[in-house]
């Protein structure tokens, strides 16, 4: 057989095995890029929870036959790796001080921080551990004002009451990139991320009282506002 | 007018108000002293309408102090229409 021969059949092989979608299994693919805002911004930068950026809060909300409680937690703290070009790759902890909820009933608060219920003096904070986001989509992308905007399902473990499960929460990410107008209230780039979810109280072993049947939901719903900034 | 008589259209209407305030606040069990606000502000930065909760400082009442009057204003009401009669009869 001669050489142009032998090298046309290798030649039209590979074409073949492209076209088939065979080449990328023999030849190395390059690392999987997440996905990313389009806004020439490089790198993972670490996010830290600030309410110079906006108030960070948990609003719970329990709906029950006898009784409506709303509520929320002003202490919100934490920190996020967050890169622009891989969302995918955002991990990071958000920690919440029981003794910050509030609900306009003190002695109801005093309940709700006591042995019964959420015994804060043995399990002080509610923790998120977030260890990637799934589903990323960008929603978003205003590069006149620096900013994007993605929808994803944040994935990790929630711990309340000492009692960790795994959760995934839909979740809505927007980025903005430093500009005079962020850095009047905080240095860096500002993420802003909101979360609804619901969280059983007697799947993470509160065992709550038995009067407080039919005032008390077991699932509370909860909606949340993280601010944070890489600069802070 | 009899004293008694004027007591027991007094003790019905304290009830009627009490049971009026209890379900206008909400029918709520405990009675509060602050109560969680939403409010929508726009936030030009991210572009988008942000909610956060205020505490507003009242008076809600509950059940904790509604059926207490209402259960005393019903006792003394039976009284005074106890006492409409004996009087009426005495007379």
């Amino acid at each position: 057989m001669k050489t142009h021969t032998i090298f046309s059949t290798i030649a039209s092989t590979c074409l073949v095995a492209m076209f088939y979608g065979f080449f990328p299994l023999v030849m190395p693919t390059p690392a999987q890029a997440g996905t990313g805002f389009n806004l020439g911004t490089n790198g993972a930068k670490k996010i830290t929870l600030d309410n110079k950026v906006n108030t960070n809060e948990i609003k719970f909300l329990s709906e029950a036959p006898l009784e409506i409680i709303k509520g929320s937690a002003s202490s919100v703290k934490g920190t996020f790796n967050f890169d622009p070009q891989n969302i995918e790759g955002t991990a990071g902890e958000i920690i919440i001080q029981v003794k910050s909820m509030n609900t306009g009933v003190a002695l109801r608060d005093t309940h709700m921080s006591g042995e019964e219920w959420l015994d804060e003096a043995r399990f002080p904070a509610i923790t998120f551990k977030i260890t990637s986001l799934s589903d990323v989509k960008i929603t978003t992308t205003d590069a006149s004002a620096g900013r994007g905007v993605a929808t994803g399902v944040a994935k990790g473990s929630f711990t309340l009451h000492g009692v960790s499960k795994e959760m995934s929460i839909p979740i809505t990410l927007t980025y903005v990139k430093e500009s005079a107008a962020t850095k009047q209230r905080a240095p860096g780039d500002f993420v802003f991320v909101q979360g609804k979810f619901n969280v059983n109280w007697k799947e993470h072993g509160v065992k709550g009282k038995n009067s407080a049947a039919g005032k008390v939901n077991e699932n509370i719903s909860i909606d949340a506002n993280f601010f944070g900034a890489n600069g802070l | 007018m009899n004293i008694w008589k004027a007591s027991i259209g007094g003790l019905i209407a304290l009830e009627i108000a009490t049971l009026g305030k209890w379900l206008f606040d909400g029918r709520q069990i405990l009675t509060k002293q602050q109560m969680a606000v939403e409010k929508l502000v726009r936030d030009e930065v991210f572009g988008t309408t942000v909610s956060t909760t205020e505490f507003v400082n009242g008076f809600w009442l509950g059940l904790d102090i509604a059926v207490p009057i209402v259960v005393a204003c019903s006792i003394c009401t039976g009284f005074c229409f106890w006492q409409m009669r004996r009087t009426r009869t005495v007379a």
